[in-house]
């Protein structure tokens, strides 16, 4: 073990090195990257929050591919909306969880697995939405990781699909985020709208 | 019962340095990839260095086997997976029927996850793909990765304790050996 400890000694070496920079020239990111998940811990918020096992009755209808497809439980700590999807048209979304990666999902779970949802419509011309649906495609399969950083190509999580593939085209839905993308901040991003539904309001 | 403590804290220290260092260079994918070799190639070191400290040495008497080494190398492997093996075992239960998906799952793949940072961008280059009609092909080797440390951690042990012997047996008289 003599190897891996005098290597410990210099990698920990290295890693408060890395810490140190990455503090001193990205502390708006290192700060958000706490403040997002232990913020609000003393109101009982922790992570993407609960689900109060009630279905909403959001009306998806007036999708659009391009469209984005918002869900959200109480008691998350980064805000009100806690989930984000690409609608790829044929109510089916782009999705990012855990155990299946980047893959396409019907929208329906929306209803039957968030307390809240909401769409947002891109003001953008459909043509640039349609590639945008054309370049999520090809992350299907793509691993799942909460604290993948914006630049990373390979890693991926749910918000950061919205955001990549319109980023890719050269539009930047939440361009305030230092680190993570945040589907409240896409909501209020100003190349979006709200997408108000024929049935029950959410 | 102390060497191996100190072997797990050794090796949890390797996993969360490598992992914070993955983290810290996951802009650079080749970078991030390679730490995550390093992790394996060190995870191999160190199991070897293990099982050949538990060795006696030239002109001592063997307490135990090359078996026993590899059995506390296993005990030392399981306690320092921990917070990966109790997603890899939620999952089995799952599988089984024995539990059932919840809100603790997810936080459970979280930690999972987290713990397993210094392999997620070895685990990005692989090809993606689902495998069955669910579950991620990358989720299922994540799930498999605190299993395969532990066995790869136990293997260089009883590597490295049946080379230790070997040596023994063939050069008794061989000066004091330098751990690995």
């Amino acid at each position: 073990m003599t190897v891996v400890r005098r290597w410990l000694k210099w990698s920990c070496l290295v890693l408060a090195l890395l810490l140190a920079v990455r503090v001193l020239t990205m502390t708006p990111a290192t700060k958000e990257l706490w403040s997002l998940m232990w913020s609000h811990l003393h109101e009982g918020a922790f992570g993407v929050g609960r689900w109060d096992g009630e279905r909403n009755e959001f009306d998806f209808d007036q999708l659009e591919p391009g469209d984005i497809v918002l869900g959200g439980n109480t008691g998350s700590s980064w805000g009100y909306w806690t989930h984000a999807a690409l609608y790829l048209g044929d109510g089916q979304v782009m999705e990012s969880f855990l155990q299946t990666g980047v893959t396409p999902e019907p929208v329906s779970r929306y209803n039957d697995y968030y307390s809240h949802a909401g769409a947002l419509r891109v003001k953008l011309p459909r043509a640039v939405k349609e590639r945008a649906v054309a370049t999520a495609r090809t992350l299907q399969g793509r691993p799942f990781y909460l604290l993948a950083s914006r630049d990373s190509t390979s890693l991926f999580y749910c918000s950061k699909v919205v955001w990549y593939v319109y980023k890719q085209l050269g539009y930047d839905l939440d361009p305030a985020g230092p680190y993570w993308v945040i589907p409240d901040r896409m909501a209020g991003s100003s190349l979006v709208e709200p997408i108000q539904p024929h049935g029950r309001q959410p | 019962m102390r060497k191996l403590l100190q072997a797990v804290v050794a090796l949890v220290l390797l996993q969360v340095v490598m992992g914070g260092i993955t983290f810290l260079a996951a802009d650079y994918r080749p970078v991030a990839v390679l730490v995550g070799l390093g992790f394996l190639a060190l995870v191999w070191v160190a199991g070897r260095g293990f099982g050949r400290d538990a060795d006696p040495g030239p002109g001592r008497t063997a307490q135990h086997g090359p078996g026993r080494t590899a059995a506390q190398a296993l005990l030392a492997g399981l306690l320092w997976q921990l917070p990966g093996l109790q997603g890899s075992i939620r999952f089995a239960t799952d599988q089984v029927g024995w539990t059932a998906y919840d809100g603790i799952t997810d936080l459970q793949d979280f930690l999972m996850e987290t713990w397993h940072t210094v392999l997620m961008p070895l685990l990005g280059v692989l090809p993606a793909g689902q495998v069955a009609h669910y579950y991620a092909r990358y989720y299922i080797l994540l799930v498999a990765v605190s299993p395969f440390l532990v066995l790869l951690f136990a293997c260089a042990a009883l590597s490295g304790a049946v080379r230790g012997r070997g040596r023994q047996a063939t050069a008794p008289s061989a000066g004091p050996r330098r751990s690995v």
